[in-house]
């Protein structure tokens, strides 16, 4: 036994009876009074939806995943009326304003009655997420006063893994993600930083907040926790030229494709249709010309509708066909598939078109992708067979191939699925790009109602595969 | 809309009793350990495709989770009556759960932890340290300190019981 840690109990510590004796103990100490089920579906739709949250993380080097976890000491105080002077969390400087972000499930904050502020450490952030509440912490004004949109829900979130970065979301369509995992001093305090727009054409109070939060966010500020983990008091520079259409001070708002001219002034669906005869499987490569960027806001409306589509086939879903669409029905395949090539897929992204939800799935590395689209009436994953587990009603799946199998290290699919919450789309409400499997992967497009005619072609510089869901009728 | 996966639902199903009551030994309270086994699964179901063994990894993120609240909220030391009390069945039983649970509050966390995940768990002590991040011979010794404890502990309730002639 070693003298260290010798208790004087009478005999061996690790003698069969008495380890039976706490063994006995822990277990009736266990029992609890209710063991109600579990309800599958809650955690498993929770944690899917937080997964999908995730974005553009995954793509990142975690080199410099640094952030360690600093023993902050105990401290308690009150912010904003400190009255005790010793050892209060660092007060927040003049100017900040504090919203109050809540943790799922908590309790209404009574602002009032709460005394005990907290700074958090990074890592007990990480793999958190956090809802804004309408209170401000020290002010009359309400959250939606200052941002000045009430978007619906915005939320934080850290994300769980290294360099996973964190960010926000404005009612699951707006949002922005520093990519750098958070970093925090012991006063709580954040640095500037960048965060990068998924810019995906949202409502116009999504849009505003997200304009806001990209700017204030990105201004550095305080992190502080509050009550038993209930809550995260963010305090910030509130950008003061409100949410004007483009770029708050101070704020870098990077689409995916940063090169990408405004697309507004061109009809988008007329986009393949130069390439592509409406009623033939696309050609590999449409002529990249007008940009069909998924960050197209809605556009002025372009009488997209009126198409001359006779060829209706059976499975098609009533309507005109868009110009380049393919009916429901019918499956493409890209000339030689299944080619090879080696590439990767970091990122998806979505938006909607008038007249169609567009998915794009960026490329980078080498070679070119072929693919091949169809419904399946059961989706399932290459590899496990298993559901392909989407929302929606019907599922659009494009299998990709050409695809390279990472460096090891290279954390481009360390996050799995890349999931896109897209239910602020017209019909698009999932969209699911599978980590590869034998050199291709599978993006799985959920919908809602029957399956709609589609067209994917691919664009260059930077190269992407381009999905198109009409949704014109 | 989104279809729960059969295999998270299997695991799940199979095993919430077990990880509810390991959760409940670390922290005491049945209403926390809930949240402990709701945001593990959670994290579970984020992670589904890319988790290869389900049942450490919902253990590991416990411990982890459970590990920062009690830094979080060592101002509240939660002392005095057990939360799940209210439903009147066995008394006596309950009496000397709370024995237990008394002295599993006075374990310094990671003695109590690497108790429960000894010898409530049954796991190894390469498992052990695996789940929370620390060298075998730290598990062994923070195992032996907290077994040490809980005897002591337990023997010195009893002596009082019976001097106060309660059963």
């Amino acid at each position: 036994m070693n003298p260290r840690y010798d208790v004087p109990v009478p005999g061996d510590p690790d003698d069969g009876t008495l380890m039976l004796e706490v063994r006995e103990a822990l277990d009736r100490a266990a029992q609890l009074h209710a063991e109600p089920d579990v309800d599958v579906h809650e955690p498993w739709s929770l944690g899917r939806r937080r997964r999908a949250r995730k974005r553009a993380g995954a793509a990142l080097v975690a080199g410099a995943a640094t952030v360690t976890a600093l023993a902050v000491g105990w401290q308690a105080g009150l912010m904003g009326g400190a009255t005790d002077p010793t050892p209060t969390v660092a007060a927040v400087p003049d100017g900040y304003t504090t919203f109050v972000f809540a943790a799922p499930g908590a309790p209404e904050v009574d602002v009032d009655t709460v005394s005990a502020l907290d700074v958090p450490t990074a890592a007990e952030l990480s793999g958190t997420t956090w809802v804004l509440t309408d209170d401000l912490w020290g002010s009359d004004l309400s959250a939606s006063q200052v941002v000045a949109a009430d978007p619906g829900t915005t939320t934080i979130t850290f994300g769980g893994d290294p360099g996973s970065g964190w960010g926000f979301s404005a009612d699951g369509c707006g949002g922005g993600w520093v990519q750098e995992d958070l970093s925090l001093s012991a006063e709580g305090r954040f640095p500037p930083s960048d965060p990068v727009s998924d810019d995906q054409g949202c409502p116009q109070d999504a849009q505003a907040a997200e304009d806001f939060w990209a700017a204030a966010l990105g201004g550095g500020g305080y992190l502080r926790v509050l009550g038993d983990d209930d809550w995260l008091l963010v305090s910030v520079v509130a950008p003061t030229a409100g949410p004007d259409d483009d770029e708050g001070p101070g704020v870098v708002t990077v689409t995916a494709s940063p090169t990408a001219p405004a697309p507004t002034a061109e009809p988008a669906p007329s986009v393949p249709s130069t390439p592509a005869e409406p009623s033939q499987p696309l050609p590999t490569q449409p002529p990249p010309s007008p940009e069909p960027s998924a960050s197209a806001p809605p556009e002025p409306p372009s009488a997209p509708t009126g198409t001359v589509d006779p060829p209706d086939e059976p499975g098609a879903t009533g309507g005109g066909l868009l110009p380049g669409f393919v009916p429901a029905g019918s499956a493409t395949t890209s000339a030689g598939f299944p080619g090879g090539g080696a590439l990767f897929a970091p990122t998806v992204r979505a938006g909607a078109n008038d007249g169609f939800d567009r998915v794009v799935v960026d490329l980078t590395g080498t070679g070119a992708p072929t693919w091949r689209a169809a419904y399946p009436p059961e989706p399932v994953r290459d590899g496990s067979g298993l559901p392909a587990g989407v929302a929606g009603d019907a599922v659009l799946e494009v299998v990709i191939t050409g695809m390279a199998y990472p460096e090891p290290g290279d954390p481009v699919y360390d996050g799995g699925d890349f999931g896109l919450d897209t239910h602020a789309l017209g019909l698009v409400v999932e969209v699911i790009r599978t980590p590869p499997f034998e050199g291709q992967l599978q993006l799985f497009v959920g919908m809602t109602g029957e399956p709609r005619p589609y067209r994917v072609f691919l664009l260059q510089d930077p190269m992407r595969l381009v999905v198109d869901v009409q949704t014109a009728p | 809309m989104v279809t729960t996966d059969p295999a998270y639902s299997e695991f799940v199903l199979a095993r919430q009793g077990r990880l509810r009551r390991a959760a409940y030994l670390m922290c005491g309270d049945a209403a926390q350990a809930e949240d402990l086994l709701q945001e593990a699964l959670i994290a579970l179901a984020e992670k589904w495709e890319t988790v290869e063994h389900p049942d450490a990894f919902v253990r590991r993120v416990i411990y982890r989770q459970r590990v920062s609240w009690w830094r979080r909220s060592r101002h509240e030391l939660a002392t005095g009556t057990l939360p799940e009390g209210g439903v009147d069945d066995g008394a006596d039983v309950r009496a000397r759960d709370a024995e237990v649970h008394d002295v599993l509050r006075t374990l310094p966390p990671r003695q109590r932890a690497a108790l429960v995940l000894r010898y409530f768990e049954d796991l190894t002590e390469a498992q052990t340290a695996e789940v929370m991040g620390i060298a075998t011979g730290t598990v062994k010794s923070l195992s032996h300190q907290a077994v040490a404890r809980m005897r002591a502990e337990l023997s010195a309730h009893q002596v009082v019981e019976q001097r106060e002639g309660r059963r």
